[in-house]
Formats: C-alpha cells, structure tokens, sequence
C-alpha cells in the first residue's frame, strides 16, 4: 500500500484542513456537542481534493474536542489519482477485483496547548 | 407486593439458613416480581455457594404451563418444554450473587422448586461442615414455605422490565452501513430507528428496526426490507453484549477508553457472535459516547444474506454487490434517573426445531418438523439450492409443522427450520435433503408463485403491493387487460431482462395474483346448485311504467296523473312488495275509466284499427290482437268469452264503440295489466329443472326484458320472439339484451339509474348560502350535475372496453359551458356536454353532484357522505343513529358552545365536537367520522378545496375502516386516504365497491335485495336463506362478469340469469 499506492516516497503525508469558527468552539460548554458542515480541503497523493461532510465537534473538557464524522465519507481512487495503484495492487495480490471506492470514518481528539 | 422468598430446599421439607445454605451449590429466590393473571414478571437470584464460575448455564423447570416471552440482564434464556436455561459467558465469583429477569405467560400458582447450575443441582452439597445438621426437618417452617409457594396471582401491577442504566440518545445516535455495487460505487445507508439501552447489570442492548432502513432510493429502502433483511418475518436486529458499568462510572469526565466487545448479533434469522473494538467516551458525568473504533464487518453468509444480495444484484441489474460490509455506529448514551424506562426487553430464543423430515414427489416437496419450542411465533422455512444460497421461502404461524415446497428446477435441495419468537431465532433445525427427480405437475399458480418471487417481487414488492411509481399488481384486474398483461410481462418483462418470462410464465404468473391477491373477499358463498332460482311474483307497475304503457298501446297524449304514489326502497322506486289495495283500486279503476274514455274520443287509434266502422269484427281484434298486448300474454278461453261479450256491445245496448271502451276500461284496471308477471310454468322438458321450479314464458320474458331495459311494455320485435316462443333459449335472450342495451332509451336509463343510486336526482332537497357561494347559481348547476354524471356513467358502463375501476379513478369528466365554468376548467362554451380530462375530479365519488347532495349550505356534511359512500357504493347497511341522539347532540353543542361558535374551528371539528358523546362513538369513531373527514376537501358546491368557508385550512387525512362488513373488525382493515379522489383510489380497488355495482343493480331489476332483510314501511321482509343465498351467487357471477368482461357484459348477461329464469314461490316472512 504504502509503495503502491499512496507512493509515500513521493507522498508521505495526506493533509485534510478545514476551518471551524473558534467562536463556534469556545462557545461550547464542557459535554455540549454541535453539529456543523464543512468543506475540508484534501491533499492525498499529490491531488487536492474537496470533501463536503458534516461533522459532530464535542467540548470533552476545557481542553479537550472530539470531531466526529456522522457518516463514513466515500473517497474513490479517481479523486486522486489512486486507480493506477489499485489496479497494481490488484495485480501483486493476484485479486480479480479491488473497489475503487472506499469508505472512511475517522474521530480526532484535540488537546489546547 | 408479593415478594416470594423460595429457597428450594424448603419445597423439599428442610430448613436451611444462614450459613447452612452456604453448604450447598446454590441457594436460590424466585420471586414473581408481579402478576397480572395471564402473564407474570419473575427474577431469578442465583448465589454460587461453590467456587468462581465462568461460563455458566442456570437452569430449571417450569411447574405449569408457563410460556417464556422475553427475559433480560442475562445475554441467553432458552425454553424447551418445561426446561428453561440461562446462559452467560461471564463469571460469578464464589459467594457472589447473578440476579435476572423474564416475563412468562399462563404463570402457574407453583413455583419451580428445584434448579441446576451447569447441570448439577443446586442442593449438591458442597463441603460444607453445618450440612449434615442442616437436615433437621422442620415441618413448620416447611409448611409456611409451601403455602406460601402456593401464591394466588391477585397482584395486578402491570409488568416493567428491568430498570435502564443507560438509555439511547436516538437524535445524535447513528447506524451505517456501506455497500459496494458494480465494485467500485460505494454508498452509505442508514438505519433510522434505533434503540438502545445498558441495564443495571451492564447487559447493553442494541435494538434496530430494519424497516427504518434509509438509503436514498425508496425502491432500494423496499427491496432491503422485501428481499434482503425480510423484515415481514424478521423486523428486528439486536446486538447483545456485556459492558463494564463500573469502569464506565470510573471513567473521568472528557476520557477515552477502547473496549473490546463480543456479543451476539441476532440479524435475519441468525444470532453469531460479532466481536466489536469500540471506543467510548465519557462526554459528561451522565452521558457516554460509544462508537466503532473501526468498522465492525458483517459477512452476508454468517447471516443467511447471500441469497437476499444475489436477488438484489439480479433485481437491479447490477454486475456485483459485495458481500461483507462495513458498520459504523456512534450511539449516544445517557445515564437514566427515570425508574419506569425499562432496559430493553429481547424475546427469548425459541428451542430448535429437534427434527426436520422432507420428501420428494413430483415436483413438491413436503416437510415436516418437530416443535420443540413452545415460545415460537412463527418458524421460518429457508431452502439451499445448486447456487448454495440460503433463501426464505416462506414463513408459517406458531405450532405449524409442515409446509409443502414447489421445485420448479430439478436437483438437490436443502431445507432447514428456524422457530422465531419475534425477531428472535432459534438454532437451526437439523438440515433435510432432497432430490428433485421430476418436474411438478403444472399448477399454474404454484408455478406462478415461483416465478413471481424470482422475477417480479424486486420491483413490484413481496406482496405485490407496488414500489414508488411501480404499479401494485394486488388488486384485480378488469378481465379486458388482463390479456394485455400477459402481453406486457411477455414483451417487457421483467424490466431488467425482457423475454425470459415466456408466455406460460406470465400466464402463470397471472394465475397465481388471481388466486393470492385478487381472491375474492366476500361472504363465504355456496353456489353449487345448478340453478338459483328467483322468486315467482308480480311487480306493480310504476307510475313511469304505467305511463310509458298507456303511452304505447294508446298513444301518446293521455297523462295518467291520479295513480298511487310508489315505493321507494333506498333510493330507487321499486314496487315489488307494493300491492293494490281497496284504497288504491278506486285510483286505478278512475284511470282506467279516463284513459278509455281519452282514447275512445280518438276512436282507439292505435288501440284497434276499425276504420270508424265499430262492428263485431272491430269487437273481435280488440279483443285479438290489442288484448294480449295489454295483458302481455295470451288470453285464456273464460277472457275471451267475457270480453268480447263487453266488446261486442251487448252490455252496453248494442253499441261496439262504447263497448270497447268499457272493455279497454276493464282491460286497464285488470290485475293482468297492472302487474307485471314473474310466475312461469312448468317445463318437463327441462329435465335440470327442480319440481318445485317454474320456467318463465316467454311473454314473461319478453314482458321482463322491455320493462328492465326499456322501462315499458315489449317493442315489436320483443313481442314477435314472444309469440313465436323464442324467448327461453338463452342465445335469443342475448341477442334482445345486446340489442336493448345499445338502444337510445337504455342510456336514458342508465342516466336515470346513477342519479337515482347516488341519489342527486333529489339535489333540489339541498339548497346552498348565497353568502358563501355567491357566485353560484346552484338551482341552474343541478341538473348539469345531473347530466355529468348520466354521461360519464353511459361512458363507462357501456364502452365495450369499459372497466369498473373507471367508475372511481377516472380522469376525465364530460361538462358544458356553465359547469366548466363552475368547475373552472377552460375552453368550454355552450351548453354542448363535452368530454374533458380532469386531475382534481372524476368518477361517481369525486364529482360535483354527489359532493353536494351530500353536504349542507355552507359546508359538507361528513357524516352524510360517509354514510352514503358506506350505504350507496360499499352496499353497507349502516345504522340509524340511536334514538336518544338529539339529547346528546344538543348536550354536546352546550357544552361545547364557545369552541363551535369560534370561526377558527374547522368543519371537521364540528363534527368531532358533537358526535364526541360515547352513544355516538359506537359508530363515529371508526365508521363515520375518520371517512367522511378524509372527504372534506370537496365544498358543498361540489368543487375541490383547501380552505373552508371560514378561511381555515381543510384537513382532509381520513381512514376507511371495515369496508367489507359493519362490525368490530373494523380495526382489522384500514385504509389511509387524504381527500376524496384518493378515496376514489381505493375504492377502485375494492372489492366491496365491486360487487356493490351488480347488488344495486340487481335490486334494482329484480326488485328484491340480496340483502336478507331490507327496510320497508319500517318493516323487514326477510328472505328464505336458500333465496338470499341464491341472489348472491347471482351477484358474484355478475361481478365476475363485470371483471373479467366488462360492465357493458354484465348488463347484457342479467337478462340471461337464473334468478331472471326460472323461479320458486320463495317464502317469505315479514318481521317488525
């Protein structure tokens, strides 16, 4: 995979940024949780892309967030650039098929310095 | 509260306490925890007196016959028989204590006395010193111990199961799942309805209802529930598992912690163990997170789906469906602090069926099984066939234990059993194999069947209830497309691959939605006999009828205007039970007297024609030929001689002419000219015909034919067939019926008919507000309305490609200028009847006439049109209001004077308000109210509307409850519909409203009701049940004729009926 397909010669890191209102946080009391859209940029194998997703933010503490997503987001191969690799994935495993389209689901937990 | 403390060994006659119990494996308390009579709440506590246990079972028998329906805080109790078993994975330390609850229905008096712990008995001593002491029976104790085991069942509190530690936030809370289609399109679906709950013990279950599934496409929601989870049998997936509540508790606020959980997943018939790496999150001192760590993957075969997902594939045409997908669930929990939510209460897994036996004949597979559950609700049959797919083929109710399979393709098939309680599954039961060796004799239904399930339930539904813009195929079909559908599914069927259903397939396919979906509904009918036979009567003749007599034996210009009103048996004129009497001779005899007279001044033209030369010869054709006209028959030899003695002059001083008169005067007020004759003669040549059974002549035939069809005495051609005795051949009967019903008169008929059924031929008895309806010239609409409804109803009833479901859901109408412009359609002008595409009207339901006879001045009466929809089209017989109702209506107003007087109040609220009394409810609350409601939006000028007179918003939602019998199981049969054309909708589909159509005709032409009593003067003329029984088989037939043929069919085939025939002196009784 790591050769293969995400190159991570060429391309160690994948980076998602999006903005949240800091507003939109600090106004959160401890345990208080909001719902909140967004369009995070993507940078995978060399390609931006943009995902639109609605994500759960929770205030655990003073100091601590959770961001959610609500449902798993679908990122296809096309999007960036990835069908080359899957199809040599598919080869180097002797597989007759391996979807171009996968589901990712993720929780970050963000401590304030 | 009973709280029964049963310690088992006490049952056995021994005293054991304290540290004595401490001796044995276990001491137990069973306690019912309360009894309401047919079921009960009872708790099990189990303290190990032995060493730690891990991975225990608990077990014991019922005394009674007590039925296990649900249990919780243990993660498996199992009935089977008498035996009952929990089971848990988990551990109870030596001295430590397990406690759980179930609810048991049939709870006998006598509590189980003797338990087991993984399957050695709770009273095995183990090593304890004070044991042997412990014997010292105590007879006293043992007695209070016994009655006290003996414990009426006199506590009523309702059941409650376990307190819930932990509830579901089911806003924030989330179920998905991702499936993969043609390899490389992944989507994401929902489940919307979740629930969730952690009991005090930490048992956490996760309850999903499957038919909340949630992908975006409706067809693709319906095809999940339909084919994939089953979710007729199997509505329900429950996640079990075992959490660690008092390290949640230790958990500080804003923590995290990864918990491994194994659980059972009971999903589609299967229950598995489903390990599930979560994370959990403490987000406040009463609320937790839990979500997937990463995705719990879930293989179709572990759960039977394989067969559901190849059948979606095939379905949606697609190349491939993967088979394992991915859930992410985030569920949001919160500490409860409300002692009446209950934990989540699972139904217990019902016992395997022990054995499963299946063999093979000619293409049918018959299984039999044992029942080893006495939980079940249901069993489940699931067949494996050459594609190693497990496929449900069908479900059956509790305690059934065979079921016959159809093979259609040769091989070898496995079966197997599931006992469901509920959702909840049973193991398997042992697999049965057969061969299929020979193709199934061709029983186009089963065949049908099959083929149904294989290539048309993915779009048109399991139940072939339709899918979004899918049509539904479970209503009948008119016989006239029938044809067409066999061509359709031939041609373009299935969507997905055209031609791979040939035509026995469809032919099949038809047959089995006749006999599963368009069965019939109706009373259970006998209609073996080989003749139903009518009743031999005479029918007064109608004023109308009288009239268009006079009108053709002595032409037109006489009015008969002093005859005797006639009856009106529901809303048509009928006069079969009306008989002269002394009172209403004299009417008769001075018409009579004035007609001859009128005609005698005109010289008896086109009575007899005598070239003003009123001779013995005149005398004679008057009595020769103009007679047997009026009487509609021959004359015998004693009428003969008595009227040409009248005729001939000798009573009258010789002269002819008044001779005549006088004869004709006789002939007019003579029972065989008043009375039509329904009696027949004997026919031995009819070797089918009963002894006691009569054939009409046929000049009776031709007598009942023209007054039927025609509303008069038989036209020329009628009369010749009668002289020449061709009228009790049933080809010659059909050619007359097929001739009159294309006649001009017929459609007049036809007109008066629907306007008499729907009773708009009295609209003159409504009137309408000026004030509300100010542009409406109402007198001037009626009979426009009248003629609307004449055209439409010729239009349907007479087209040779007529259906009856036009009748109820036609979009077109026919209106003139004025009624366009009432109705506010464009482009017609005059007072020409045009025929006009509708959306917000048609059919005799949804039409300005019957909307507004049936609705006051100002607003419609839902009460009214509720009564006549049940009365006129669903042939009801709906009740007459209570006497005492006036009382309670004006108590009603009173009470509720100031919200009836609001103009904010609604119609529809109105009528709540003062039907809300309980005298009233008997019929309103299901029978009248939820229908007529649903028909408010139609004005009382017969226009849609959504705003009421008074500016509010018209709700029109209704339900129509029972349709096919007026008795409590209305609750049985509901249909939803909001407005009057989404009734029409409906109605088109009933069966009631189809067979309403021939039983109103069928009074209306024979005179007699189906019905085994009907009103009249008060009065009840109730029918022989043989009668009765006979007008209904009629009735059917001519539905059926309706159907499969056509409308214009079935009026062309009532002239050829039996009933019409050949009759019996029917007896009848008459009862106040």
């Amino acid at each position: 995979m790591k050769q293969m397909l995400f190159e991570t010669d060429t391309f160690p890191r994948a980076t998602v940024s999006l903005s949240v209102d800091p507003e939109l946080i600090e106004n959160l009391e401890v345990s208080e949780k909001a719902l909140v859209a967004v369009s995070a940029s993507v940078d995978l194998h060399g390609v931006n892309g943009l995902i639109e997703t609605q994500l759960h933010i929770q205030k655990l503490s003073e100091s601590r967030i959770m961001v959610k997503n609500v449902t798993p987001l679908i990122v296809t191969g096309a999007e960036y650039s990835l069908e080359a690799g899957i199809e040599a994935l598919k080869t180097a495993a002797n597989l007759n098929v391996i979807s171009r389209a996968v589901p990712v689901d993720f929780v970050l937990f963000y401590e304030a310095p | 509260m009973k709280n029964l403390l049963k310690i088992y060994a006490l049952s056995l006659g021994f005293s054991i306490t304290g540290a004595a119990s401490a001796a044995e494996l276990c001491s137990v308390n069973y306690q019912t925890q309360s009894d309401w009579g047919g079921g009960a709440q009872q708790r099990v506590t189990f303290t190990n007196n032995g060493p730690a246990l891990n991975n225990w079972n608990f077990s014991w028998s019922f005394v009674g016959n007590e039925t296990l329906m649900s249990f919780w805080n243990v993660p498996s109790l199992s009935q089977s028989g008498k035996s009952v078993t929990a089971s848990h994975s988990g551990s109870v330390a030596s001295g430590g204590s397990y406690s759980f609850d179930f609810i048991v229905n049939n709870p006998s008096t006598t509590l189980p006395a003797e338990f087991f712990l993984n399957g050695i008995n709770c009273k095995t001593q183990v090593g304890g010193s004070s044991l042997s002491s412990s014997t010292t029976s105590s007879q006293s104790s043992s007695s209070v111990a016994s009655s006290a085991a003996q414990t009426s069942s006199s506590v009523s509190s309702a059941a409650s199961g376990a307190s819930a530690a932990w509830v579901l936030d089911k806003a924030d809370s989330t179920f998905s799942f991702v499936t993969v289609k043609k390899e490389h399109v992944a989507e994401v679906h929902r489940f919307t309805a979740l629930d969730a709950t952690i009991d005090e013990n930490g048992w956490a279950t996760l309850a999903v209802d499957l038919n909340s599934v949630a992908t975006n496409i409706d067809i693709r929601d319906v095809r999940m529930r339909d084919i994939l989870f089953e979710t007729s049998f199997l509505p329900t997936l429950y996640y079990r598992v075992a959490l660690d509540l008092d390290a949640i508790d230790a958990m500080p606020v804003g923590s995290t912690q990864v918990q491994n959980l194994n659980g059972k997943l009971t999903l589609h018939g299967v229950t598995a163990d489903v390990g599930a790496e979560v994370t959990v999150v403490k987000t406040s001192t009463s609320d937790v997170s839990v979500f997937s760590k990463r995705p719990v993957l879930i293989g179709a075969s572990t759960f039977d789906l394989t067969g559901g997902v190849e059948s979606l594939r095939v379905v949606a045409s697609l190349s491939s469906i993967g088979n394992t997908v991915p859930v992410y669930f985030s569920l949001e929990l919160s500490a409860n602090s409300n002692p009446s939510v209950t934990a989540i209460a699972v139904p217990g897994a019902p016992a395997a069926p022990a054995t499963l036996t299946a063999s093979f004949s000619e293409g049918l597979v018959d299984l039999d099984w044992a029942d080893s559950s006495n939980n079940e609700t249901g069993f489940l049959i699931r067949r494996k066939d050459a594609s190693g797919f497990w496929t449900t083929i069908d479900g059956v109710a509790n305690n059934v234990k065979t079921f016959e399979d159809i093979l259609l393709e040769l091989g070898v098939y496995d079966y197997k059993i599931i006992a469901l309680n509920g959702s909840m599954p049973s193991n398997p039961s042992p697999i049965a194999r057969v061969e299929a060796t020979d193709p199934p004799d061709d029983d186009p239904v089963l065949v049908g069947k099959s083929h149904y399930e294989s290539m048309c339930a993915g779009c048109h539904g399991s139940n072939a209830q339709g899918v979004a813009n899918i049509p539904a195929l479970n209503t009948r079909r008119d016989g006239a497309v029938l044809e067409s559908m066999i061509n359709t599914i031939v041609n373009t069927m299935p969507a997905t691959s055209p031609g791979s259903c040939d035509r026995a397939c469809a032919e099949a396919i038809v047959a089995f939605l006749d006999a599963t979906y368009w069965e019939e509904t109706g009373p259970e009918l006998s209609c073996e006999n080989p003749i139903n036979y009518g009743s031999r009567q005479l029918r007064l003749l109608t004023r109308r009828e009288y009239q268009n007599t006079i009108n053709a034996l002595l032409g037109t210009g006489f009015v008969a205007e002093s005859l005797p009103g006639d009856e009106l048996v529901g809303t048509f004129v009928n006069n079969t039970q009306k008989a002269v009497t002394l009172g209403t001779y004299d009417q008769y005899l001075m018409t009579a007297e004035k007609a001859a007279k009128w005609s005698a001044e005109r010289n008896f033209a086109n009575v007899v024609s005598c070239n003003n030369s009123f001779n013995q010869e005149c005398a004679n054709k008057f009595v020769n030929d103009f007679m047997p006209k009026a009487f509609r028959r021959p004359l015998d030899n004693s009428e003969k001689t008595i009227y040409t003695a009248m005729a001939n002059g000798s009573k009258t001083n010789g002269d002819v002419k008044a001779g005549i008169q006088l004869a004709l005067e006789g002939v007019l007020s003579s029972p065989a000219f008043i009375y039509r004759h329904e009696i027949g003669e004997k026919n031995p040549n009819n070797g089918s015909l009963a002894s006691d059974a009569f054939e009409l002549t046929s000049y009776e035939m031709a007598t009942w034919l023209a007054y039927t069809y025609t509303g008069a005495p038989p036209d020329a051609q009628l009369w010749d067939k009668a002289v020449n005795g061709r009228l009790r051949d049933t080809n010659e009967i059909r050619l007359e019926t097929q001739r009159l019903v294309n006649s001009a008169v017929f459609k007049q008929r036809l007109g008066e008919y629907v306007n008499a059924w729907l009773a708009t031929d009295s609209l003159s008895n409504v009137s309408k507000d000026p004030s509300v309806f100010p542009n409406v010239n109402f007198t001037a609409l009626i009979p426009l309305f009248q003629q609307e409804l004449s055209l439409f109803f010729n239009d349907v009833m007479l087209n040779p490609q007529g259906k009856f479901s036009t009748l109820y859901d036609a979009n077109y109408t026919y209106v003139n200028g004025p009624l366009a412009q009432h109705y506010g359609i464009s482009g017609v002008s005059g007072d020409q009847f045009v025929k006009v595409p509708t959306t917000n009207r048609g059919g005799i339901l949804a039409n300005g006439g019957f909307m507004a006879r049936w609705a006051d001045a100002r607003e419609p009466s839902p009460i009214r049109r509720a009564v006549r929809v049940r009365g006129l089209m669903l042939c009801q017989d709906v009740k007459d209001p209570p006497a005492n109702v006036g009382n309670d209506r004006d108590q009603l107003a009173q009470i509720h004077k100031d919200e009836l007087a609001k103009p904010t109040t609604t119609n529809r609220r109105r009528f709540e308000l003062v039907t809300s009394m309980d005298s009233c409810q008997s019929c309103h609350q299901y029978i009248i109210n939820p229908l007529g409601f649903g028909l408010e939006d139609f004005d009382s000028v017969g226009n849609p509307r959504t705003i009421d007179s008074m500016g509010n918003v018209v709700d029109a939602s209704g339900v129509l409850y029972a349709p096919q019998a007026w008795d409590n199981s209305y609750a049985n049969t509901a249909h939803q519909f909001t407005g009057v054309r989404d009734l029409s909708q409906i109605m088109a589909g009933l069966y009631e409203a189809q067979r309403c159509v021939p039983q109103t005709l069928f009074r209306y032409t024979m005179g007699i009701g189906v019905e085994d009593s009907w009103r009249q003067h008060g009065d009840y003329v109730v029918l022989d049940e043989q009668e009765a029984n006979a007008y209904a088989c009629e009735i059917e037939d001519l539905r059926k004729t309706m159907m499969d043929k056509s409308p214009r069919n079935m009026l062309e085939e009532m002239g050829v009926m039996d009933t019409v025939r050949f009759r019996k002196p029917w007896a009848r009784a008459s009862s106040m």
